[in-house]
Parts: C-alpha cells; sequence; structure tokens
C-alpha cells in the first residue's frame, strides 16, 4: 500500500498541472487587471533608440527581420517599435529576412505600421522590402558584396534597378547600420562576421533573452553598437510613445517572475527540511 | 463578408492554440490534429517559398541571359535524388557546392570575428582604474576569461588533475554563475512567448477590453 | 570507379568551392583594383549566389519527406494514425495550391492570394506560435520541481538565477532599484567572460571543423557510407 505523502511532501513535489494552471492564472491577472507599476526604460533601450536618433538624414538601413511565424508573438512588439523609430525618421530603409517565413512576419508589422499613413512614406523611394533571400550567411555575405546581382527584384517583382532608392547602392559600404531581429544565434553571429568584421558596418541586435549573454562577449568588444532582448519591447514603446503589446506583458512579467521566484525558494526550503527529516 | 472570414479566422486560431496548450495536461486526438495541420501547412507554405525563391535567383536569371545558371537549377534539381534508391549519390553533387561554399564564407571571417576580436578586447581591458567596482571587475573578467578557456582544455589531461584542477575548478564556478543568469533569461523569453498567445485569446478572441 | 563518381568528385568539388572561398578572402580587397582580383571577385560572387540558389531548393525538402512518410501511412491504413496523415496531406496540398496561385513573389497569379493570406495568418501563424509558446509550461514546471540546490555549484546557479529573475521583474527595478548594479555587475564581468571563454573554444572548433570539411575528413554531408 503506498505510503501517504504528506502536505509537505506534496507541494515539494507539486504536480505539473497544478504548477500550470498557477503559472497561467499568474499570467493572465494582469493582462486584464493590470497592476499599474511604472515602466523603467534601461540604459540599452535607450542606447538602441539614440543610435536611430542619431543616424543622419537619408542614411540607409538595412533591417533584416530575421524570424519566423512562431516567435511573432514575442519579437512583433519589439519589430514595430523598431520600424516606428526608423520610420519617423528620414532615411532609407531596406527591409529583408533570410528566414523562409520572414515575408509573413514583414506583413504583419506593416498591417500594424502603415507606413504610408502614419509617416507619408512611399514604397520604393523611402522603403523597399527585398523578400526573402536563402541561403543564411551565405546570403549575407552576398548582399554584403553586391547587392543588385544578389537580389535581382524585390517581393513585389519590381527589378531592383527600376527601384529609385536603390539606383547606386552595391552593398554593406553604402548602409549606415544593419538592424536584426532574431532568435537563432547563427544569424546574429553570421551579421558581424559578414558585414561587421569586413566592410565595418555598425549593428544593431535584437535577440531572444536567452541568447543575450552568447551575444555579450560581441557587444563588450564593440561589434555591436547595441544589443537587445525582446523583452525590452515594453520599454521601448514607452520610450517613444507609440504603446502596443509588449507594454501589456511587462506587468505579467512582475508578477510572474516574482511568484515564480517564490515558488522555487519555497521548493527549495521544503526540499532542505525533508532531507533534514530522512525523507529525501 | 471580409469581417466574416476574419471573424472565422479569429475562432480557428484561438481553438487551434488551445488543442496546442491541451498536450501541457495529456496527449490527446485534439493535439494531434493540430500538430498535424501545423506540419501541413507550415511544410505547404515553405515549399511555395521555396517555388518563390528558385523562380526568382534562377529560372528569371537563366530568361534573362545568365545560362550559367542552368548548372545549379539542375543541381538543384538532382538534390531531391536523395530519395532514390540507387541514384542518391546524384545529390552530393550539389550539396558539396552549398557546404563547401558556406562553411568557408563563415569560418575565414570567423578567426577574426570570435576569435582575434574577442582577445583583443580582452587584452585591452585596464586592470587598475579610479573606480574600485571596475577594477575588481576588470581582474575578474580576465581571470575567468583564462580559467573558462583552460576548462575546455581536454587534450592534456594532467591539467585536470592535482593543482592545476583548481583552475579548471574556477573556471567551471564561473560558468555556473553565467548559466544561472541564463537560465532567468531563459525563463524571461518562454514567458514573452506565452504572454503573446494570451493577449490574443483575451483581447482577440474573448474581446476583453485592452 | 563508382567511388570515383559518388564520393571522391563531390569531395574534391567541396575542396575546390572552399579553396576559391579562401582565396578570395585573403587576394579580394573591398574595393578589386587589378584584374585578377576583379575576376576573383566576380567568381566568388557568383559561386556565393549559386550555393543560395542549391539552398533554396532544399527548403523542399520537408514536402517530400512528409509526402513519403505520410503517403505510406495513409496507403497501409496504419491504425490510429491513417487519418491523421490523409488530413495532412490534404492541407499541405491546400496550401501548395493557395501558394502558387496566390503568392505575391511566385507572381504566377493573384486568384487566390486572400485564401492563402488567410490560411498562413489564422492557421500557420497561431500554430507556430503556440507551439513555441507551451514551452512556457515546461521550464516553469522544470524550474519547480527539479531546480534544487543539491551541491554547492548548483546553489550558487540558483541563487545567481533568483537574483536576475527579481532583476528582471519590471516591479523590482522600480522598487528595489539596488539589485540592477548588483546583477549588472555579475553580467558585465562574469557572465560577458565565461561566454567570451565559451565563444572562443567554439571558434578554434569550427575553424577545424570548417578546415577539416574542407579537406574531406569529415563527410557527414555525403551521407551513406558508399
Amino acid at each position: 500500500m503506498a505510503e501517504k505523502k504528506s502536505i509537505i511532501e506534496w507541494i515539494e513535489a507539486m504536480p505539473r498541472e497544478v504548477i500550470y494552471t498557477i503559472m497561467l492564472i499568474v499570467l493572465i491577472i494582469p493582462l486584464i487587471r493590470p497592476l499599474g507599476i511604472p515602466v523603467p526604460v534601461s540604459a540599452r533601450i535607450k542606447e538602441w533608440h539614440e543610435f536611430i536618433q542619431n543616424l543622419p538624414e537619408g542614411s540607409y538601413v538595412l533591417v533584416s527581420i530575421d524570424y519566423g511565424a512562431g516567435t511573432i508573438p514575442t519579437f512583433e512588439p519589439f519589430m514595430l517599435a523598431t520600424m516606428h523609430d526608423l520610420f519617423s525618421r528620414p532615411l532609407k530603409i531596406v527591409i529583408m529576412t533570410t528566414y523562409a517565413d520572414g515575408p509573413i512576419c514583414y506583413k504583419s508589422v506593416m498591417d500594424k505600421l502603415k507606413p504610408e499613413e502614419t509617416y507619408g512614406k512611399k514604397y520604393g523611394e523611402d522603403y523597399v522590402f527585398l523578400g526573402y533571400i536563402p541561403g543564411g550567411e551565405t546570403a549575407m555575405k552576398a548582399i554584403g558584396e553586391n547587392l543588385p546581382k544578389a537580389v535581382p527584384m524585390d517581393f513585389y517583382r519590381t527589378p531592383i534597378d527600376q527601384i529609385p532608392m536603390l539606383k547606386g547602392i552595391t552593398g554593406a559600404k553604402d548602409f549606415a547600420v544593419v538592424v536584426t531581429v532574431t532568435p537563432s544565434g547563427d544569424v546574429s553571429e553570421g551579421w558581424i562576421r559578414q558585414w561587421v568584421t569586413p566592410y565595418g558596418t555598425p549593428y544593431l541586435c535584437c535577440v531572444l533573452a536567452m541568447m543575450e549573454p552568447t551575444m555579450m562577449p560581441y557587444y563588450q568588444a564593440g561589434q555591436c553598437k547595441a544589443l537587445c532582448t525582446d523583452a525590452h519591447a515594453g520599454e521601448y514603446e514607452f520610450l517613444i510613445g507609440k504603446p502596443g503589446e509588449g507594454i501589456k506583458k511587462l506587468d505579467a512579467f512582475s508578477l510572474s517572475l516574482t511568484v515564480l521566484a517564490i515558488l522555487i525558494i519555497i521548493a527549495n526550503i521544503l526540499y532542505f527540511v525533508l532531507k533534514a527529516g530522512g525523507k529525501k | 463578408m471580409a469581417d466574416i472570414w476574419i471573424e472565422l479566422g479569429i475562432w480557428v486560431a484561438a481553438l487551434y492554440t488551445i488543442f496546442i496548450f491541451s498536450f501541457a495536461y495529456r496527449d490527446n486526438p485534439l493535439f494531434k490534429f493540430a500538430e498535424h495541420t501545423f506540419l501541413g501547412v507550415a511544410v505547404g507554405y515553405n515549399f511555395v517559398r521555396a517555388l518563390s525563391a528558385i523562380r526568382k535567383y534562377g529560372l528569371d536569371r537563366l530568361a534573362g541571359g545568365e545560362v550559367l545558371y542552368i548548372i545549379p537549377i539542375i543541381l538543384g534539381i538532382l538534390l531531391y535524388f536523395r530519395y532514390h534508391k540507387t541514384l542518391y549519390w546524384l545529390y552530393r553533387y550539389g550539396m558539396s557546392i552549398i557546404v563547401g561554399v558556406g562553411i568557408s564564407a563563415a569560418f575565414v571571417r570567423l578567426i577574426d570575428a570570435q576569435f582575434l576580436r574577442q582577445i583583443k578586447a580582452t587584452a585591452a581591458l585596464k586592470l587598475v582604474t579610479a573606480d574600485p567596482a571596475t577594477t575588481l571587475g576588470n581582474i575578474v573578467f580576465l581571470v575567468a576569461v583564462v580559467t573558462t578557456l583552460y576548462y575546455f582544455i581536454f587534450t592534456f589531461p594532467v591539467l585536470h588533475t592535482g593543482g592545476a584542477k583548481k583552475v579548471a575548478d574556477a573556471g567551471r564556478w564561473f560558468m555556473m554563475i553565467a548559466f544561472g543568469y541564463s537560465f532567468a533569461k531563459t525563463v524571461i523569453a518562454r514567458y514573452s512567448l506565452i504572454l503573446g498567445r494570451l493577449t490574443f485569446l483575451l483581447y482577440d478572441w474573448l474581446k476583453i477590453p485592452r | 570507379m563508382a567511388l570515383v563518381y559518388r564520393r571522391h568528385i563531390p569531395i574534391l568539388i567541396t575542396f575546390i568551392m572552399g579553396i576559391m572561398m579562401i582565396v578570395q578572402f585573403f587576394l579580394v580587397p573591398p574595393k578589386p583594383v587589378e584584374p585578377y582580383q576583379k575576376a576573383l571577385a566576380e567568381v566568388g560572387e557568383a559561386l556565393t549566389n549559386w550555393a543560395n540558389l542549391l539552398a533554396a531548393f532544399t527548403i523542399g525538402f520537408g514536402l517530400v519527406n512528409l509526402f513519403f512518410i505520410h503517403g505510406r501511412h495513409v496507403t497501409r491504413r496504419t491504425p490510429g494514425q491513417w487519418y491523421y496523415s490523409a488530413w495532412l496531406l490534404f492541407v499541405m496540398f491546400i496550401m501548395v495550391i493557395f501558394g502558387i496561385f496566390g503568392d505575391e513573389e511566385l507572381g504566377i497569379s493573384t486568384a487566390t492570394t486572400y485564401q492563402f493570406e488567410w490560411m498562413y495568418k489564422w492557421i500557420y501563424t497561431p500554430l507556430s506560435g503556440t507551439m513555441y509558446a507551451s514551452l512556457a509550461f515546461y521550464i516553469t514546471s522544470a524550474s519547480y520541481r527539479a531546480f534544487r540546490a543539491r551541491t554547492l555549484e548548483a546553489g550558487v546557479l540558483l541563487i545567481v538565477g533568483l537574483l536576475v529573475l527579481f532583476k528582471l521583474a519590471p516591479v523590482w527595478q522600480v522598487y528595489l532599484p539596488q539589485v540592477i548594479p548588483l546583477v549588472n555587475w555579475i553580467y558585465k564581468y562574469i557572465v560577458t567572460s565565461s561566454y567570451r571563454g565559451i565563444l572562443i573554444g567554439a571558434g578554434i572548433g569550427a575553424v577545424l571543423l570548417g578546415i577539416r570539411t574542407i579537406i574531406g575528413l569529415e563527410t557527414g554531408y555525403l551521407g551513406r557510407r558508399e
């Protein structure tokens, strides 16, 4: 006959269904009833924003939407805030993707951004979308060396030589900055290898929070001018005055991370209590 | 009419979201149905993207007079022979080009980006500064880089025995601290993903006011 | 003789491609001046574009693979599986048809553009996002049930992890700002340095793997042994 578990043993080895339910409740409550916690703005996001704001007028910016449909919920708020920041300035923005489902992400962002209505921008003169370029790192190499040769037409099948803003653009040397938002370490490091190292192009990189430590050495070495994560979206929206999905998540982060930390502490205390009692 | 399709889309998306989440509790037919739907649409979408890339980067160039592109197009078609019982070796020709170009394009730049510049940045640290926290930090930084590198030298086992083992142990301690940091970052990354889906369910599907 | 064209020639092609890229790296400056530099640059660009085109062909492997595997389930009526496989093949077929006659980049037609966009917006994107989002359940469960300070090292990992969790929560950044400089010091000096050591080590490994692949010692990409 199985030994009956004490309440301490039950809490220490809480069934996963109970843990999931607690997690869902703690995540949902702040979304329905915001806690009203002030938004802290970190130095990193200020660095990102200031770099964009200090770009000279007419600078060419390469934005690479290097995430797929699976990470739209986490990256789109940050990408949208970055696009707002870029489009609010007189810059020439060349958008591309090295992910096969990148075009889905581009359309999703542009449907919300509406650059023509919001900023009076014109496709082909102020911004252009080159579409999906296969090859990963070799794609980055190809467009860095010779963009017109690597990409014969844009996403809408307009030949590159017929796009006004791309006249005279040959490659990485003509760009003031390359911006990427990606969950992939290969992609975030690939831009450093193929654009930053040979051409010295400044690089702004947004990665998944858990990839941030792998990019920190590049940031510290100056190979990356600004390094942010998907979790910075709320701060960015607050900074540029364009509240969106990112800000809504901040209260949920506050509650969920605190509750998780407290639960882990409780579990460890109970573990040591049980160990002292000879039950572990 | 368009509104009906959008509302239908929201319901379809919400139901699929719930079906996938149900796996967290236990495997069930609804999850399997959603999983197979995902595989089907994902692979179908990617195939369309492959066709558009082949047309844009291959067939259009061939039609534009760049006749040499017939070579990668033929090699690309030969790639599909990997599924053939006896002619599978034909796919190796195209794969060799992908691997040869891809690997060397990466590693020639890697030596500078991931190796030389990292060493340079470490060597450029000022070990004595006006701020004690920065001075301590820079010394710890240098020690951590060296001991972490030392930990991964497995060619000479003697480096991991006796007194020399303490250097490797120090590297392991620094890595434990780094992995603790990574763990917390992983948690927030995952929560960010699920919050994206929960905001859709609450605001778009259940129409709870934002 | 068979081995020559089945293995040796592909390995030789890898070697030639690798050497071309390396020669281009060493002999071609960012702005080529000499005729040989311009020729090498053009050859390098052409080979890179060929590799990108070949990479596009590899994206279609998934469809072929799934077609064979699930087609077999349907024809053999595998119990408990064949109807899921039939549904998968049906949905895949519909997506391909809508895509061929609706994808703007493919440019064949716009007859089914709305239907194609509807499917990827309301089926593919939510399913894909939810697959990733489900990981939140597992990390929470794993953190609570398995994360114990059984050893001193695990204890250090736990304490640092908890400190960083508190710092990442905006509420503690606002109401307990002392946690920020402490965690910032940890990531600036300890996390960065540890990962730099890992990065340099991984870099050495990657370079060696690249050289071994080019000279034909690593042949995993060739698939079978014969």
